[in-house]
């Protein structure tokens, strides 16, 4: 982590692409974000920083086609702590959800972004727990309005 | 699956197979193991045909699913499609599914189907406030079920894959 923390107030934009089925049209045409929109193998969503990215959405989506949807920084930390048990169903710990300024300089793969960040547990949690985050992740950002609302043919 | 089509058989063979044969001559014996087969044919031309009616209701979401076969790098970048084995087992799953929820005479939903970067498929059902999702891999399937609407939803886990509990989730979905 560097520094510049993520105030609880910050709104943090999340890429949803097309062509994955990580979005869905209800019967009254409004577009639903999949849980599966948030899922990363290594259990850190990805996020931008949206006043990095000059609250301007677009530059989350960038070339590529799909939508924007966007979660609070407050909300995401305010989801409470997800239990992670062993195989027989005992505790094992309380997994705690925050976000991390996380930006990308000089990665081999990765193109540079100065407002990326991170959604991640602490302490680490294994995928059962990941599962059940973002389903929360999804439920918060089906609660606000697309940022840039996916293109559905009519 | 196969399991279940194995332990089914079983069931219709025991019931010709223990009282009725005690006495029989030699002749009956014969008629017996004829009868037998009949049953064995029949219940497997039945068993066939279920599966070919749930393929045939399910034909589109198959389709997508054979084509996440497909998934690799398209203008989006790179998703790493899921393997064979995965989406036969899936699949296997989903029909078995759909002919348990028509068998407890319960509407059917379609799921969203999808997969994830860990070569995991996905199906997703939202009903109301509820909303189930399986997990699947080459050998299990998982579910997590979210009763809920906001960030206070409850959520909870489990295994997906015997029939008494695949049954209980959808029973829970549609309530």
């Amino acid at each position: 982590m560097t520094d510049d923390p993520i105030a609880d107030d910050e709104i943090l934009y999340r890429r949803v692409l097309d062509g994955r089925d990580h979005y869905t049209v209800q019967n009254d045409g409004t577009i639903r974000v999949s849980s599966q929109a948030f899922y990363e193998s290594g259990f850190r969503p990805s996020v931008d920083r949206a006043k990095l990215r000059d609250n301007d959405p677009k530059k989350t989506l960038g070339t590529f086609s799909g939508g924007v949807a966007s979660l609070v920084t407050h909300d995401v930390r305010s989801i409470a702590p997800i239990v992670q048990n062993d195989e027989k169903g005992h505790f094992v710990q309380l997994c705690r959800v925050n976000v991390e300024y996380m930006p990308i300089l000089n990665d081999p793969v990765e193109p540079d972004n100065d407002a990326h960040a991170e959604i991640y547990t602490n302490p680490p949690c294994n995928k059962r727990v990941f599962r059940k985050l973002i389903e929360k992740l999804a439920l918060l950002a089906n609660a606000r309005p697309w940022e840039i609302k996916p293109y559905i043919k009519p | 699956m196969p399991h279940t089509i194995e332990h089914t058989w079983d069931n219709r063979c025991a019931l010709i197979s223990d009282d009725a044969i005690k006495g029989v001559n030699s002749v009956n014996e014969e008629f017996l193991q004829r009868m037998r087969g009949s049953i064995r044919s029949f219940y497997n031309s039945s068993l066939i045909a279920r599966e070919a009616f749930a393929k045939e209701a399910l034909n589109d979401i198959l389709t997508k699913l054979h084509k996440l076969l497909t998934w690799s790098t398209d203008k989006n970048g790179y998703m790493p499609a899921p393997e064979h084995a995965v989406v036969s087992y899936a699949e296997n799953w989903l029909i078995r599914l759909f002919l348990e929820v028509a068998d407890l005479g319960l509407p059917w939903i379609k799921p969203n189907v999808t997969a994830n970067t860990d070569g995991e498929v996905v199906f997703e059902w939202w009903y109301g406030r509820r909303k189930l999702t399986i997990y699947i891999d080459d050998q299990c399937a998982e579910y997590v079920q979210v009763w809920g609407a906001d960030i206070d939803a409850a959520v909870s886990d489990g295994d997906a894959k015997s029939t008494d509990v695949c049954q209980s989730l959808w029973i829970w979905l549609i309530s």
